[in-house]
């Protein structure tokens, strides 16, 4: 006599019971990925920041525009457009850091304009300001499309002569 | 009672062994949500760089990854290269030189190390690459000696790591 049911099961006071899903094997797939899933997950996104040096032929020692950025503790500025002189705006404060660096954004945006050739920038940067504003002049430089910056410290200021140390340089 | 002895014999030896099964189903649905998430976070390829602790990177817009290559680290009071301790970031901040001896020493025998390694492998060699992670505060002029230093001892491929906005 032919089955006509296809399944397969106890039957069990004329009621057929399917056969229970085997999770097993489920469970030991999820075992196996989960710690490698763990491994490779990324919870922190970093990202690389290239830069360039001087004399290791930078995009900015190639460029028709030697566009320099020059940043100190007090201020921040372009610099090196033939024809053009773009002065040193203040960021003493949050405020004034934010609203010179939207000026120098613009300035950039308006550089690429003209110059769609040109590519990198060199940053001169003081001695004391802090990495994260040197990261942030980098990200204006890149987000305007000159690419990676290349970092130049600015040289430390001479030390100012005093009366005292006239008199003890004389002795 | 013989009979109830009896008949409590014939129970026991007659009753069949209860199997207590255990529950997946509860378990699947975690690793399932976890498989999910997992997924979502999972980096194909480029290196993955994990920030020290105590170190508080700048955030940048750079979406680059990286390629493998060794990590110095500039916390607020350590430089750190490959895992180990070079000099204080006090002594660099001190220094009146562009070059740190100590750490000098310390990526001069990184790079002898990843050139004894390129001698065993035909796929690796010495390319002069070097993550830099650096916390946030730190003067440029602390940076700028440290790379400088790295580019003498052979390391010119320098990148920073940031932490992407």
């Amino acid at each position: 006599m032919l089955r006509t049911s296809g399944r397969r099961g106890k039957k069990r006071g004329g009621l057929i019971e399917g056969e229970e899903l085997n999770l097993l094997p489920l469970m030991s797939l999820f075992v196996a990925l989960v710690p490698t899933l763990l491994y490779s997950a990324v919870f922190v996104p970093v990202s690389a920041l290239g830069i360039d040096f001087p004399g290791t032929g930078g995009a900015a020692t190639a460029s028709p525009l030697a566009l320099t950025v020059r940043l100190t503790e007090t201020t921040v500025g372009l610099d090196g457009v033939p024809g053009r002189v773009y002065p040193q705006r203040d960021r003493t404060t949050p405020e004034a850091w934010s609203a010179a660096m939207d000026t120098a954004r613009a300035e950039l945006a308006e550089l690429r304009a003209q110059y769609p050739a040109a590519q990198g920038a060199i940053l001169v940067v003081s001695p004391l300001v802090p990495y994260r504003d040197v990261v942030h002049v980098m990200d204006a430089v890149r987000d305007a499309g000159f690419g990676n910056s290349t970092l130049l410290g600015a040289a430390a200021p001479a030390p100012v002569m005093t009366a005292e140390s006239d008199a003890g340089g004389a002795r | 009672m013989p009979q109830m002895m009896a008949m409590n014999r014939r129970r026991r030896s007659g009753e069949e062994a209860i199997a207590a099964r255990l529950q997946l189903t509860s378990l699947i649905d975690i690793f399932t949500v976890l498989l999910l998430f997992l997924l979502k976070s999972l980096v194909v390829g480029g290196a993955v760089v994990t920030p020290f602790p105590g170190v508080q990177l700048p955030s940048s817009s750079s979406t680059a990854s990286f390629k493998e290559a060794p990590v110095l680290v500039v916390t607020r009071t350590d430089v750190v290269v490959d895992g180990v301790s070079a000099c204080a970031t006090s002594d660099v901040e001190g220094s009146d030189r562009l070059k740190i001896e100590p750490v000098e020493v310390a990526l001069t025998e990184l790079r002898a190390h990843s050139e004894r390694l390129a001698e065993r492998s035909a796929n690796r060699k010495f390319e002069g690459k070097l993550i830099v992670q650096a916390d946030e505060t730190i003067p440029f002029h602390v940076l700028q000696k440290i790379m400088y230093t790295s580019q003498t001892v052979g390391f010119y491929d320098i990148t920073l790591a940031v932490i992407q906005k």
